[in-house]
């Protein structure tokens, strides 16, 4: 019980940097961006690549990572989301077009990479004995950047201009446009931060099991779980309801069968739309609409 | 010659699932994404019965037809009322909740292991052994399909439909409720999906739970789009190049496994495009909409 508690403050950790990440690219850009999932993967295996062929240097490669899923979602919002937009585009269409890319990035990695899970790290990462459970140095790692890339959110949404920016975009784009907001300019920062806790996250989060084309998507949907939990407009708060619904899941392990784990959480994001609609976003209509 | 029949087959598949899609992506205005979901439950549904019962194969068509209604019913029903994007990530969580059921429950569908079907399909006392035998019934059934698609069209109620879809409180003070003219229209168009997936599985004869994931979804939804939606006859054409692609790929001497993800990629890549390049229609469909 203990063992599966450390697990899931570790697991749940890595979840609260991607749900973050998700909520901060949803609340500003509108679109519900399923592709974070093969944004994350892809900087997995950017990750993976470059600790394999280019040099051993795991902050190097870090740093590398971060900036694929960055350029990727840059990418994504610069010449999926904003186009469409541009034509007037319906929520669904821009959801849909997600998909879309989703298909083709998840593709491109199984068709470059195969479909068998790769792992990250060669050998085995030492662990060390804390009362009656085992705690990796991976794990210590995952809860220490959750830590420092947290505050450094907290810090960067509270403290600074984009924070309040962003939440203005999110609750009416119309009106930030006509106050002279650039509204383009911050959707595409929100997105690179974000694709890039997302990255961070999921690394954090594959770092022992090994990463799969397809793994992504789990992790996304719990992130966008733990976002309409908490409801739109709130930056912060999902750092804290992933880490809990990280926790959650973990222990559950206990009770049920783990392969019936993540058909729980997909019926609990169809569950809460239905009881909780407006957690996704506030807005009704998109500034280029009307 | 067998080719040919087998990818005449795939092509009248596709149009089958193309059709029932296109009554709630066009006659409704309900962008749905459970499209593989609902076939493979369906599909999954005659291998069990093929298997455990040795009964005419159409009852196990109609029961498989019409717990694929009642499920997708019940699945539609909470849903419903929910407006812009969220209906359609609720049908992507419906998709992804039926998908890892099937893959989980290990005792019936043999999981990711995937089912073999190893009983042969027999519509009164003939047993469907080859896909010669398979391709006229298929084709029949496309046929009454698209005929039947045309005649729902041109009936009130399939007038009523667009009502609701462009102008749901003109509809509604012309006393048509939209929840029951919904509800019709997903079972219907489940109801056709169901067909679908069990002509699937007598011609597969191999069920796969990752075969029905999302990229058979953007598949489907790719064929209607790409004819232009609303037109019924361009889904025939949709269907062809759906089919015919990814038999280019593999002439092209790919293995099986990157064929498959190079397939998935052209099919996203063509369907953001389609969407990118021309999104009047569906765009036009799905802004029209409005709120129960």
């Amino acid at each position: 019980m203990n063992q599966l508690l450390i697990n899931g403050i570790c697991q749940g950790a890595a979840y609260g940097l991607i749900a973050a990440g998700f909520g901060l690219i949803i609340a500003t850009s509108g679109v519900f961006h399923i592709a974070h999932a093969s944004v994350c993967a892809f900087s997995a295996y950017a990750f993976c690549f470059f600790l394999n062929s280019i040099s051993n240097n795991v902050f190097l490669a870090a740093f590398f990572a971060l900036l694929v899923s960055s350029v990727l979602g840059i990418i994504i919002e610069a010449t999926v989301y904003s186009t469409l937009r541009k034509k007037r585009s319906h929520d669904s269409v821009l959801l849909l077009a997600s998909i879309a890319t989703l298909v083709i990035l998840t593709n491109i990695l199984s068709f470059s990479f195969g479909e068998k899970p790769k792992s990250l790290f060669f050998g085995e990462i030492p662990k060390f004995y804390f009362r009656d459970a085992f705690i990796s140095y991976a794990q210590i790692t995952q809860i220490l950047v959750f830590i420092i890339i947290g505050l450094l959110f907290y810090l960067f949404i509270k403290r600074t201009r984009f924070g309040i920016l962003a939440s203005a975009i999110s609750q009416n784009p119309a009106l930030a446009s006509i106050l002279g907001i650039r509204i383009e300019r911050i959707r595409l920062l929100s997105i690179a931060i974000g694709s890039a806790m997302g990255g961070a996250g999921f690394i954090l989060l594959v770092s022992e099991t090994g990463v799969d084309p397809n793994r992504g998507m789990n992790s996304t949907v719990i992130a966008a779980v733990s976002c309409i939990i908490v409801g739109a407009n709130r930056f912060i708060a999902p750092l804290g309801s992933a880490l809990l619904l990280g926790i959650l899941t973990s222990v559950l392990v206990f009770f049920i069968p783990a392969i019936w784990i993540s058909t729980l959480i997909y019926a609990l994001l169809v569950i809460l739309l239905v009881i909780k609609p407006e957690g996704i976003l506030i807005k009704k209509g998109r500034f280029e609409e009307k | 010659m067998n080719y040919l029949f087998d990818i005449l087959l795939r092509i009248a598949l596709y149009t089958l699932i193309g059709f029932g899609a296109n009554i709630l992506v066009f006659n409704c205005g309900f962008l749905i994404l459970n499209i593989g979901a609902t076939v493979g439950l369906a599909a999954y549904i005659t291998a069990i019965l093929m298997t455990k019962l040795s009964i005419d194969f159409t009852l196990i068509l109609m029961i498989s037809m019409a717990s694929s209604m009642l499920i997708s019913f019940l699945l539609f029903r909470p849903i419903l009322n929910l407006q812009g994007d969220r209906f359609s990530i609720a049908s992507l969580g419906i998709q992804m909740v039926i998908i890892s059921i099937l893959n989980n429950l290990d005792g019936l569908t043999n999981g990711a292991k995937g089912l073999k079907i190893k009983t042969f399909a027999s519509v009164w006392s003939w047993n469907i052994n080859t896909k010669f035998e398979l391709l006229p019934i298929t084709l029949v059934l496309c046929l009454a399909t698209y005929y039947f698609i045309l005649w729902i069209q041109s009936i009130p109620y399939g007038r009523a439909l667009q009502g609701i879809r462009d102008e749901v409180f003109t509809a509604k003070s012309l006393g048509k409720n939209p929840v029951y003219f919904n509800s019709l229209a997903i079972m219907i168009s489940a109801g056709l999906l169901g067909l679908g997936g069990s002509l699937y599985c007598i011609y597969s004869r191999y069920l796969d739970p990752t075969a029905f994931g999302l990229d058979y979804s953007i598949k489907v939804l790719s064929i209607i789009i790409l004819g232009g939606l609303g037109n019924v006859k361009n889904i025939f054409s949709g269907a062809i190049i759906i089919v015919i692609i990814p038999e280019l790929i593999r002439v092209a001497g790919f293995s099986k496994a990157d064929a498959t993800a190079l397939e998935n990629v052209l099919f996203g890549i063509i369907l953001l495009v389609i969407l990118i390049g021309r999104p009047i229609k569906l765009n036009e469909i799905l802004t029209q909409k409005q709120q129960l």
